[in-house]
């Protein structure tokens, strides 16, 4: 029998075997486990890789699309490109062709280019995003966020909270398939990627299903993921790094306190957001303001218009407020100027904290939260640049002239040229800068500034690029289509050409470049501060003269001094009829006085060195031949005083800031000494002009009430060297010389009194030596009794009166000169019935002098030296216009004098010692001390004021008189209405086809300070005037142009400031400033209003100069005062862009009734401020991205896709910044001004991912 | 009486015997699928590792031909004894852009194997992973 144990044994083994096999099991289960789980951790982590593909995809189609839009320089026919980009979207434009010839797509769309743009349907296509969620996808769809509680959307691009916060950000139209979850679409499709790598699109979309090409789409080419990105163009954010809060300043327009308080506190050089061109210079305030815990309205961050802008730079309130913006970027300067030491923000989430890892701005309790962080990135970059090279892809020019050699130049020289030099580093660089011969030395060894040719001779590289300008301007601008040379013609262009070199070398760094001022280097101020013009070439049909800081001729004047009567026996003059009028003169003496005009006058105060030649004066001659005894062909007077030298009185003669400078230097030795009548063998010291003894009339003439005959004659003045021998003369061996012919007059005899005679004949010794008048030093070379004829510029001939058009001409002889002088208006004729004869027909005008009067036997009115700018307007008293006796009105372009100094035909400006403006001379000022280029020349717009029609233009060589280059778009001439497009040649040729603005594109300068924004061919920080978001034209965010406009302030003077009264726009009657102003800042809104007319009729601008073309509309500032001092300017408040023409100009052929009095200067002086910070062409660019990876549903058909069935395995959002630059090459490149293979540096660009921001709150 | 220890039985013992052998068998044959899966997920990571590699490498330079690597994923410069990887970058056909009929994008075929024994170790497309890269263009322009 079986017991119970024996049951209970059998059967164990089973048992035992099982628990072990279990325990095998749980063992083996466990390792399978293990490598099951691994498998999918690896499957997964091949997924990641995938998406992870996918999200580069995106970064990857832009880099190709940015290749193709902006690498290639020419066609393969060798039609020339030019590109702009705009956020979304790159046009490329030819020469065949106003119209983009390509259109570049940086967001994904069903066609990623195409040759033409329908803007309309680009943002329609859109509309049906939100049904059509196969073929879109919202790529600004928000997440929700937890912020301490609170539920909160965070947008991956643009955040719709902006809006009335950030200024310029606005929702034009409402945006299409807006709801709860999608406030702020910014749909783009959806491009499928299939398992080969190609892309395609749907060939059709119903909902959620998506339906492609079966031949495409297939079951072993599958789609595994699909990608929507847009792509931002940083250039249209406000840059961390470069940009501050403009406190504006700029040369002085008038004589205001305002003007003359900024006059007196000219930027420092660390105050570089108080300099129009640089980067810093614009404001980030449209951004901040109502950020950093600050409420709109709260006093903590104060804004610019409710500050007293006459203190702006001292008052506690606006140091506040900018300080408040400096305080957080990385170059901005605190209370005490120092410059802080900080990094430069890598991201905009950097901006969160400042070097100390503190909160940034903790200073200034300035608390940006990170949802402020967040809402700003859309509006804020810490990186963008746009290239700088001109409309062919070549470097531009540095307008920053340098000593040629390299061991004379500064530091801040060798800064700008590294930025201007290709392959810099290496054993072939190529300098894109024009460069100068030699600097001053000294008084003896002043340097190539006073050579008319050795800036030009012995610089080779001038040479050079001279030659590549006019290759350039020979040849058809992309863009735009015509050509320089087909414009201006050959002569005038050249002669724009040598102007513009020229120009450079007398505006910006000048320091060491021009003599000095009166002091120790210098001690009588020979040369101070001048130029002689730089000349090229000999041949009078091809040659070209520049300006200089030197005279011209305006008006030469015979002056014949009556110095002996006839007497009686007893020695006393006779007066038959006892009139006090001597009966008869019997001798005289003759001298001539040549009247200067510097066109380049103005502030720093100029006192060029040169000396006058007149030859053929023998030809003058009195009666039937009397001789003049003048000197001959070899006399010289040397010219060289400074007016800013203090005399024995220890007061400078003065006059040297205005265009009328150097008139005394004609009369005064060097030292001040009077020069010597008569003395002609010493050209320094004795005045040579002049009968060298009596001229003695023959008996029946010279009587009173009666006339003599002037035989007149052709006489030619020469300017030349201060040093030049006494040599004969010989061809071209002057500086400037101009030809002009005295007509064979009569002229009257003077009534000479008998007390002037009493005591014996007259000396005229005393007329060189100095005579107070008042508080003023007078030269009495005219006195009771002289008869004078002068020869005056001819406001009715070939130059109108511009006396530019002279002085750019080397040499103006007869026959051409015919009618460039006339005699003066009151010269008379054989017709003048006796009786009104008037004894001094003359105009002759020192700058020293303005309401006093001038020269004359009673100090004659200024005013009735000079004719007017205006037609038919009366100058006030200090502000006699430097135009020729005369003249009613020039037809066109005159600048405005700074400060107190007069309007007129002037070329200057230099934006050198602002506070000389409000002196007519000056006293021993050095040139300031250079540290920032930016601050004396910032962008070519300087040009403007550069005559372009001296020799005529393509179709007749006719001079354009008071026509210069135009780089505004109200010129005075312009009628047509601002809102109506076709401003055109009538209005003013420089609109003409290639409209004069594209010279800007050929030169920049360089920012170096306070740290190299300008590297490799491009500025950081430009602000892109094509702010329009493609396709999502809804949206306007215009805010970094709002930050660009906010410091630009338009000088506006009109013509009441200036019309006949004791104040004028040049200061009251006594000098002192007025209490008003002429500027006003940009009404923003209204001036992108005026950009979007043209961006929302599909185009954009191609190049930044065309903001020269662009009205910026003004705005009173609150605080300043525009009404009373006699005149109630019209106010702009109710004016829009489209209203500009007529707000500037008034009624056309009424020269009285607006701002007609603003010279084009002053016109032109807010793009000036402007144009530096724009530009049209980005390096820089945002990717934002949505990729999935897809997997299809088991059953589906291949070639479709449905949302509701299909799966997405994986989803990344985020954006990738993508950075083209130029990048190191391995061989040297080609000198792109004298190689024949060069090519565009747009080709050597190399494209780069700098950064990649995922979205994932 | 004297109490017998009885042993197993013979059935017994036979019976568990085969139950514990088709146990054993059964489960020893699940355990080189478990480490099979265990060795290819470390190689599916390393090969994830190296495919990123060479991604990064197409990123920055044109990219052709063979290159190898050992075990841990780590580049080799030829095939030698380590090598355990084969990688093959090629070109490929160009990716047009939607809507552009020109192929623009540079497409890049990688492959990898890791038959390391055989002379050519990508012989057998079975045994090779493929990946498609798509890039842009390389210009001419200098380095960064």
């Amino acid at each position: 029998m079986r017991t119970r144990g024996h049951c209970r044994r059998n059967g164990s083994a089973i048992v035992i075997v099982l628990v072990f096999v279990a325990m095998i099991m749980v063992l083996v289960l466990a390792v399978l486990g293990t490598g099951m789980q691994s498998r999918k951790q690896s499957a997964a982590v091949a997924k990641i890789q995938e998406v992870e593909a996918l999200e580069r995809l995106p970064a990857q189609i832009i880099i190709t699309q940015l290749q193709r839009a902006t690498l290639p320089s020419t066609t393969a026919d060798g039609e020339h490109l030019l590109w702009a980009s705009q956020p979304g979207m790159i046009r490329v434009f030819g020469t065949n062709s106003r119209a983009a010839r390509m259109h570049y797509r940086l967001y994904s769309a069903p066609v990623m280019n195409s040759a033409t743009l329908d803007l309309t349907q680009e943002a329609a296509a859109l509309n049906p995003w939100n049904t059509q969620t196969a073929g879109y996808t919202d790529l600004n769809e928000p997440v929700a966020g937890n912020r301490d509680g609170t539920l909160e959307k965070r947008f991956p691009i643009a955040d719709p909270a902006a809006v009335g916060r950030v200024d310029g950000f606005a929702l034009r139209s409402a945006a299409p398939g807006v709801d709860t979850l999608h406030p702020l679409p910014m749909p783009a499709a959806w491009i499928y990627v299939l398992r080969d790598g190609r892309l395609v699109v749907p060939a059709s979309v119903s909902g959620s299903r998506a339906v492609f090409s079966a031949d495409t789409v297939t079951a072993d080419n599958p789609i595994v993921g699909r990608i929507a990105f847009w792509t931002d163009d940083e250039s249209c954010k406000l840059n961390l790094n470069t940009a501050s809060e403009a406190a504006a300043w700029d040369m002085p327009a008038a004589n205001t306190q305002v003007e003359r308080g900024h006059a007196m506190k000219a930027p420092s050089s660390v105050e570089r957001h108080r300099i129009s061109g640089h980067p810093a210079f614009t404001s980030l305030s449209p951004v901040l303001k109502n950020f950093g815990g600050a409420a709109a309205g709260s006093t903590q961050w104060p804004k610019p218009d409710v500050v007293n802008p006459l203190t702006a730079d001292s008052s506690t309130p606006w140091q506040r407020y900018v300080n408040g913006y400096q305080a957080l970027v990385p170059h901005g300067v605190s209370s005490d100027l120092i410059v802080r030491q900080d990094r430069h923000f890598a991201t905009v989430d950097e901006f969160y904290y400042n070097n100390q890892r503190q909160p940034n701005g903790g200073s200034t309790s300035f608390l940006m939260e990170p949802v402020d962080l967040n809402m700003a990135r859309f509006f804020v970059t810490t990186c963008s640049a746009a290239p700088e090279l001109n409309p062919f892809g070549g470097p531009k020019i540095s307008l920053w002239m340098v000593p040629q050699d390299a061991t004379q130049r500064s530091a801040v020289d060798r800064r700008v040229m590294a930025g201007c030099t290709l392959n810099g580093g290496t054993a072939q660089p190529y300098e894109f800068a024009f460069q100068r011969a030699a600097n001053w030395s000294s008084a003896t060894n002043p340097g190539s500034s006073q050579s008319i040719s050795d800036d030009w001779m012995l610089v080779k590289r001038n040479g050079q690029l001279y030659a590549w300008l006019q290759q350039l301007s020979s040849t058809a601008l992309p863009g735009w289509g015509g050509k320089f040379l087909d414009k201006y013609g050959a002569h005038s262009r050249d002669q724009l050409l040598t102007s513009m070199l020229d120009m450079l070398r007398w505006t910006a760094n000048t320091s060491a470049y021009l003599p000095p001022a009166p002091g120790t280097s210098n001690p009588l101020g020979l040369a101070e501060q001048s130029a002689v013009p730089l000349s090229i070439g000999i041949d009078p049909a091809s040659s070209t003269h520049g300006f200089g800081r030197f005279p011209t001729v305006s008006e030469v004047a015979v002056v014949f001094a009556f110095t002996d009567v006839e007497r009686g026996s007893d020695g006393k003059p006779l007066d038959t009829n006892s009139d006090g009028i001597c009966d008869r003169a019997t001798k005289l003496r003759v001298f001539l006085v040549v009247n200067t005009f510097v066109p380049a006058g103005g502030p720093p105060a100029v006192s060029p060195a040169w000396s006058v030649r007149i030859r053929r004066l023998q030809h003058l001659t009195l009666g039937q031949g009397i001789g003049l005894l003048f000197p001959g062909g070899t006399a010289r007077n040397r010219c060289s005083l400074s007016s800013s030298l203090p005399l024995s009185g220890g007061t400078a003669w003065g006059g040297n800031t205005s265009a009328y400078a150097c008139f005394a230097s004609q009369f005064t030795q060097p030292d001040g000494t009077p020069k010597q009548m008569g003395v002609v063998n010493d050209p320094a010291r004795g005045f040579p002009f002049m009968s060298s003894g009596d001229v003695s009339l023959q008996s029946g003439m010279g009587m009173a009430g009666s006339t003599l005959r002037f035989s007149g004659g052709a006489i030619v003045v020469d300017l030349m060297d201060a040093n030049s021998p006494m040599t004969s003369p010989k061809d071209h061996d002057s500086i400037h010389s101009v030809e002009m012919e005295f007509p064979d007059q009569i002229i009257p005899m003077p009534s000479l009194l008998v007390s002037d005679f009493a005591s014996g004949p007259r000396s005229i010794a005393n007329r060189f030596t100095p005579a107070m008048v008042g508080n003023e030093m007078r030269l009495p070379i005219i006195q009771r009794g002289d008869i004078v004829r002068s020869m005056v510029l001819n406001a009715n001939g070939p130059s109108n009166g511009d006396a530019r058009l002279v002085a750019a001409r080397r040499e103006l002889f007869l026959p051409e000169a015919t009618n460039w002088y006339c005699t003066h208006p009151d010269y008379g004729t054989a017709d003048t019935p006796a009786g009104q004869f008037k004894p001094q027909a003359q105009s002759l005008r020192d700058g020293a002098f303005m309401s006093t009067g001038q020269f004359g036997s009673s100090l004659q009115p200024t005013r009735s030296t000079a004719g007017t700018l205006l037609a038919n307007v009366r100058f006030a008293d200090n502000a006699i216009p430097a135009v020729p006796v005369g003249m009613n009105g020039a037809p066109g372009d005159w600048e405005s004098g700074m400060g107190v100094l007069e309007d007129g035909p002037l070329v200057n400006r230099s934006r050198l010692l602002p506070s000389a403006a409000f002196t007519r001379g000056s006293s021993a000022m050095n040139s300031t001390a250079t540290t920032e280029p930016l601050g004396e020349i910032s962008s070519a717009i300087c040009f403007g004021a550069l005559p372009s029609g001296v020799y005529g233009d393509s179709s007749s060589s006719t001079p354009r008189p008071w026509q210069t280059l135009l780089f505004c778009p109200n010129p005075a001439g312009r009628s047509t209405p601002a809102d109506q497009p076709g401003q055109s040649a009538t209005d003013h040729p420089g609109f003409g086809s290639p409209p004069d603005h594209l010279w800007l594109e050929f030169f920049w300068t360089p920012v170096t300070e306070p740290w190299p924004m300008s590297s490799d061919f491009a500025t950081e920080g430009k602000v892109n005037l094509n702010h329009q978001l493609m396709p999502f034209t809804w949206v306007q965010r215009a805010t970094a142009l709002h930050g660009a406009l906010k410091g630009v302030r338009i000088p506006a003077i009109p013509t009441a400031a200036l019309d006949d009264q004791g104040d004028s726009a040049k200061g009251r009657s006594d000098g002192s400033p007025l209490d008003a102003t002429f500027r006003y800042e940009v009404d923003a809104e209204k001036t992108v209003n005026g950009l979007n007319q043209r961006l929302d009729n599909g185009d954009v601008f191609r190049t930044a100069s065309e903001i020269c073309e662009q009205f910026l509309v003004p705005r009173r500032i609150t605080g300043h005062a525009y009404d009373g001092n006699g005149f109630s300017p019209a106010d702009p408040a109710n004016v829009q862009a489209g209203g500009m023409t007529t707000w500037w100009n008034g009624a056309a052929g009424n020269a009285a009734d607006a701002f007609e009095a603003t010279g084009d200067n002053l016109r032109e002086s807010p793009y000036a401020q402007l144009y530096p910070r724009l530009c049209t062409q980005s390096n820089v660019y945002c990717v934002h991205y949505r990729v999935q990876s897809l997997k299809q549903a088991r059953g589906s058909k291949p070639n479709e896709w449905d949302n509701t069935r299909d799966h997405v395995q994986t989803e990344r959002r985020g954006s990738h910044m993508i950075e083209r630059r130029l990048g190191h090459q391995s061989t040297p490149l080609p000198d792109s001004a004298t190689s024949s293979t060069a090519r565009s540096l747009h080709e050597a660009q190399t494209f780069g991912i700098l950064s990649q921001t995922p979205f994932g709150p | 009486m004297i109490q017998r220890r009885t042993a197993f039985t013979l059935i017994e013992s036979l019976l568990a015997i085969s139950i514990a052998a088709t146990g054993l068998l059964t489960l020893l044959a699940l355990l080189p699928a478990g480490l099979d899966a265990s060795r290819d997920a470390a190689q599916r990571t390393v090969q994830t590792r190296i495919l990123a590699h060479v991604r990064e490498q197409c990123g920055v330079a044109a990219l052709a031909g063979d290159f190898y690597f050992d075990v841990m994923g780590r580049p080799l410069t030829s095939r030698t004894a380590d090598a355990a990887f084969a990688v093959r970058v090629a070109a490929a056909a160009a990716v047009a852009l939607p809507g552009d009929t020109s192929g623009t994008l540079r497409s890049i075929r990688v492959a990898l194997s890791d038959r390391m024994v055989n002379d050519d170790p990508f012989a057998d497309p079975q045994q090779v992973r493929v990946q498609t890269l798509v890039l842009a263009p390389v210009t001419n322009g200098g380095t960064r």
